[in-house]
C-alpha cells in the first residue's frame, strides 16, 4: 500500500508537468471563455484481467488550473489519464442584468425574474440568495418568492463556468409582524381589553427589517359592524422601515374592538412603492370585571344607578359571558364581545342607546370600555335624566300650587314594585321620573292631573308607564 | 270677579302651554308661523324646517318643525297653504304633552280615491328607543286622528301595541294612607 501511494505522487508530478500553460482560462475584452478539456481515462486492474478507457469533459473557470493525478484505485487497479483535446469555448459572456425584481416586494409575493446576458447564452441561469424559494427555473428565467421577508433579499444570475462575478439584484421583501407588548402574535389571534379596562398594547413592525432602507406607511383598520353598530376606524403612520409602530398609542384614551387589519406599504429609497403587503388580521375582544368590581365602581350616587345597571345588563356584564370566543362577532362567537341587549340597540353594562339631551349614540369607547360605559351611563342619569325629571316635577308642582295649593307633593307617596317614593325622603318622585327617563318617558309616571270644572286636580301615577321603574326597583336588593 | 278668574285661568293655561298654539283651522301667515316661539315644560322651541308632502289629488301638506336648542324633540304644526301665504292649521303643536317631547322621524302618505292616510313617525328619547306612529285621515280639507301605535319593550323584546292619547292614571296615595294603590 505504501508503495502505491508513493507511485501516485510520482504520477501526479509527471502529469502536472504535462499540462501546457495555455490550459489556464482567461477573459479578454470582458468576454469570458472557458477551456473545454477532454480527458481520456484508462483504468487497468491486472488482478482481474480488467481494463477500460473512457473520456469525459471538464470546463475550467478563469484562472483555474487543470491537474490530473494518476494513481491507485480500489481493488488493486491503476488509473491513468491523458488529455485528448483542449479547445476554447466562448460559453457565457458577462451576465448583463436581472430584470423583473422590484425594489420592494411583499414577502411571499411571486416574482418572475429574468437574467439577461451578453456574449453568449446562459448555461446556469438564475440562482438565488438569501432565503429565496425558487418555484420554477429555466436557463435564464425563474419564479421566486421570499417567504420570510427581510432586507436585501438577493437574486443572482451566473453562467456555469467562466463567470467570475454573477449579476445580482436585491429587493426588500416586506412582511408584517404584530406584537402585543413584546409578544409576537400570529395572524388570527385574539387580544383582549383586560378586566381593568386597558387596551392591548398592539404594535407592528416589518419582519427582518434590520438595516432596511426606506419608509413604511402603516395603516390599522378596526371594524365592528354588528348591527346596530357600523364602526370602522382607521389609523395611519409613516415611519422608517426599521421602526416599530406603536398602534395602541394612536388610540389615545379611546377604545376600539372587533377585527383589526394591519397593513404596511414600504417605499424604497428609490421611491418605488410596494402595494400594501400581506394584511395582518387580529381580533380585539374584552374581558369583564367581576360584578363586585363593577358595582363598586358604579358606587351609590345616585342610588338608582346600580339597580338600573343590574336590570339593563340582564345577566351579562359589559361583554357577553356566554357562548364561545372566536373571530366571528356577527353570529357564532359572541363571548367577550360587547353586550347588546335583547332590543338590539343598547350596548354594555348600562345598555347605552341614545344619550343625553341630543340623543347621541354611544361611542366605540363606551361600547368597548366598561368604565367608560358606566361613566356615561351615570352621567346620563345625573344630568339629562335627573334634570329633566326635576324640571318636570317642578312644572307639575307649579301647576298644583296654582290649582290646589293645599295638596303639596310631599304629602303623597308613589309606590313602584313595593318601593315608596316621596318628596323629602331618600327616594323621591324626581328619582322615579329620572329612572323612567333613562328608558323613555313617553308619558311621565307621575304628573299633576289638572283640575277641570267638575273635578279637582290630583297627583297621579300612570300604571301603563311604570314597567321600567317597577323593574329597576325590583333590582335594588341585588 | 268671575271675568278676572277666567282671565287668570287663561293666563295660566297659556303660560303652562296648555292652550292651543295656533288653533286647528285658524289662519296664520306662513312667516308668522315660522316666527313663533313655542313653549313646553322643557323650554322654548324655534322654527327649524318646513317639509312639504305632495299627495296626488290633494293639497300639499306642510309640516313646520320647531326645535329646542341643544336637545332632541320636535314640535310640529301641519297645515295647508292658502292664498296670500296663509296657513290653514290642520294639526297643532302638542305643547301640553305629559311626557318628553318626541323626535319627529318622518311623515308618509298612503293616498286612495277619497283622500289619504297620513302616517307620522316618532322616536321617544331614552335608552329603550321607544317609538310611536300616529295615523291620520286626510280628506275634505281635514286631518283627523285615526289611531296610534306604540313600540314598547315587554319582557325584553320590542313589541308594537295599540296606543292611546288618553293617559289612564290613578291618584297617588296620601302620605298618611298605608294601603298600596
Amino acid at each position: 500500500m505504501r508503495t502505491r501511494t508513493i507511485l501516485s505522487f510520482i504520477f501526479a508530478g509527471v502529469l502536472s508537468s504535462w499540462l501546457p500553460a495555455s490550459v489556464v482560462n482567461e477573459c479578454n475584452n470582458s468576454v469570458c471563455y472557458v477551456k473545454k478539456v477532454v480527458v481520456r481515462s484508462f483504468i487497468q486492474c491486472p488482478d482481474y484481467g480488467y481494463q477500460t478507457t473512457f473520456t469525459c469533459e471538464h470546463y475550467l473557470n478563469p484562472g483555474e488550473c487543470f491537474s490530473l493525478i494518476d494513481g491507485v484505485e480500489g481493488g488493486n487497479c491503476y488509473h491513468y489519464y491523458s488529455i485528448e483535446s483542449v479547445t476554447w469555448i466562448p460559453i457565457c459572456g458577462i451576465v448583463g442584468s436581472i430584470s423583473g425584481l422590484p425594489d420592494t416586494i411583499c414577502a411571499n409575493e411571486i416574482v418572475n425574474v429574468t437574467a439577461n446576458a451578453t456574449g453568449g447564452p446562459l448555461l446556469q441561469g438564475v440562482a438565488w440568495g438569501g432565503d429565496a424559494l425558487v418555484l420554477n427555473q429555466s436557463a435564464n428565467n425563474a419564479t421566486v418568492r421570499f417567504p420570510n421577508g427581510g432586507t436585501n433579499r438577493r437574486i443572482l444570475a451566473q453562467a456555469a463556468q467562466g463567470q467570475a462575478t454573477p449579476a445580482q439584484a436585491t429587493t426588500q421583501a416586506i412582511d408584517i409582524e404584530v406584537l402585543e407588548g413584546s409578544t409576537l402574535k400570529s395572524a388570527g389571534d385574539i387580544v383582549r381589553i383586560d378586566a381593568t379596562a386597558v387596551m392591548p398594547a398592539l404594535k407592528a413592525r416589518l419582519k427582518n427589517a434590520s438595516g432596511m432602507p426606506g419608509t413604511v406607511e402603516w395603516k390599522a383598520t378596526i371594524v365592528f359592524d354588528r348591527p346596530n353598530r357600523n364602526d370602522t376606524n382607521a389609523f395611519t403612520k409613516t415611519l422608517a422601515a426599521t421602526a416599530t409602530w406603536d398602534i395602541a398609542a394612536e388610540f389615545g384614551s379611546n377604545f376600539y374592538g372587533g377585527t383589526v387589519t394591519v397593513e404596511g406599504k414600504h417605499t424604497a429609497a428609490s421611491g418605488a412603492t410596494s402595494q400594501s403587503c400581506n394584511p395582518f388580521v387580529i381580533h380585539i375582544r374584552g374581558l369583564n370585571p367581576t360584578v363586585q368590581v363593577l358595582e363598586t365602581y358604579i358606587g351609590t350616587t345616585p342610588w338608582y344607578a346600580t339597580p338600573i345597571c343590574r336590570h339593563e345588563r340582564a345577566g351579562d356584564l359589559q361583554f357577553n359571558v356566554g357562548g364561545q370566543e372566536g373571530p366571528n362577532f356577527l353570529t357564532t362567537d359572541l363571548k367577550n364581545t360587547p353586550n347588546r341587549g335583547g332590543d338590539q340597540i343598547g350596548w354594555g353594562a348600562f345598555q347605552l342607546t341614545y344619550l343625553f339631551a341630543n340623543g347621541r349614540v354611544p361611542t366605540t369607547t363606551e361600547v368597548w370600555s366598561w368604565k367608560a360605559n358606566v361613566d356615561t351611563g351615570k352621567a346620563h342619569l345625573t344630568t339629562t335624566c335627573h334634570s329633566e325629571a326635576a324640571a318636570w316635577i317642578a312644572s307639575q308642582e307649579q301647576q298644583q300650587q296654582n290649582e290646589e295649593p293645599t295638596m303639596p307633593l310631599q304629602n303623597y307617596i308613589f309606590v313602584f314594585n313595593g318601593t315608596p317614593f316621596q318628596k323629602g325622603t331618600a327616594r323621591t318622585p324626581v328619582d322615579a321620573c329620572a329612572i323612567q327617563r333613562n328608558n323613555g318617558a313617553t308619558s311621565w309616571v307621575i304628573y299633576w292631573k289638572n283640575k277641570t270644572t267638575t273635578t279637582p286636580g290630583s297627583w297621579e301615577y300612570v300604571p301603563a308607564q311604570t314597567g321600567y321603574v317597577d323593574a329597576v326597583c325590583g333590582r335594588i336588593a341585588n | 270677579m268671575k271675568s278676572l278668574q277666567s282671565l287668570t285661568l287663561l293666563f295660566l293655561l297659556v303660560n303652562a302651554g296648555l292652550g292651543p298654539v295656533f288653533g286647528a283651522g285658524e289662519p296664520v301667515t306662513r312667516n308668522g308661523l315660522r316666527a313663533q316661539t313655542l313653549s313646553t315644560w322643557e323650554g322654548k322651541y324655534q322654527f327649524a324646517d318646513e317639509i312639504v308632502v305632495n299627495i296626488d289629488g290633494l293639497p300639499p301638506l306642510h309640516t313646520f318643525q320647531f326645535r329646542a336648542q341643544s336637545r332632541e324633540g320636535d314640535l310640529i304644526v301641519i297645515g295647508t297653504i292658502l292664498q296670500n301665504e296663509t296657513v290653514s292649521v290642520l294639526i297643532d303643536a302638542d305643547t301640553n304633552r305629559k311626557g318628553v317631547t318626541p323626535i319627529f322621524e318622518g311623515i308618509d302618505a298612503l293616498p286612495d280615491s277619497q283622500g289619504a292616510d297620513i302616517l307620522i313617525r316618532w322616536r321617544h328619547p331614552g335608552q329603550a328607543g321607544l317609538r310611536s306612529v300616529d295615523r291620520f285621515r286626510y280628506q275634505d280639507g281635514k286631518l283627523l286622528k285615526v289611531m296610534r301605535a306604540d313600540l314598547v319593550v315587554q319582557g325584553g323584546r320590542r313589541l308594537w301595541v295599540r296606543g292611546s292619547d288618553v293617559i289612564e292614571s290613578r291618584p297617588a296615595l296620601r302620605a298618611s294612607e298605608t294601603t298600596s294603590p
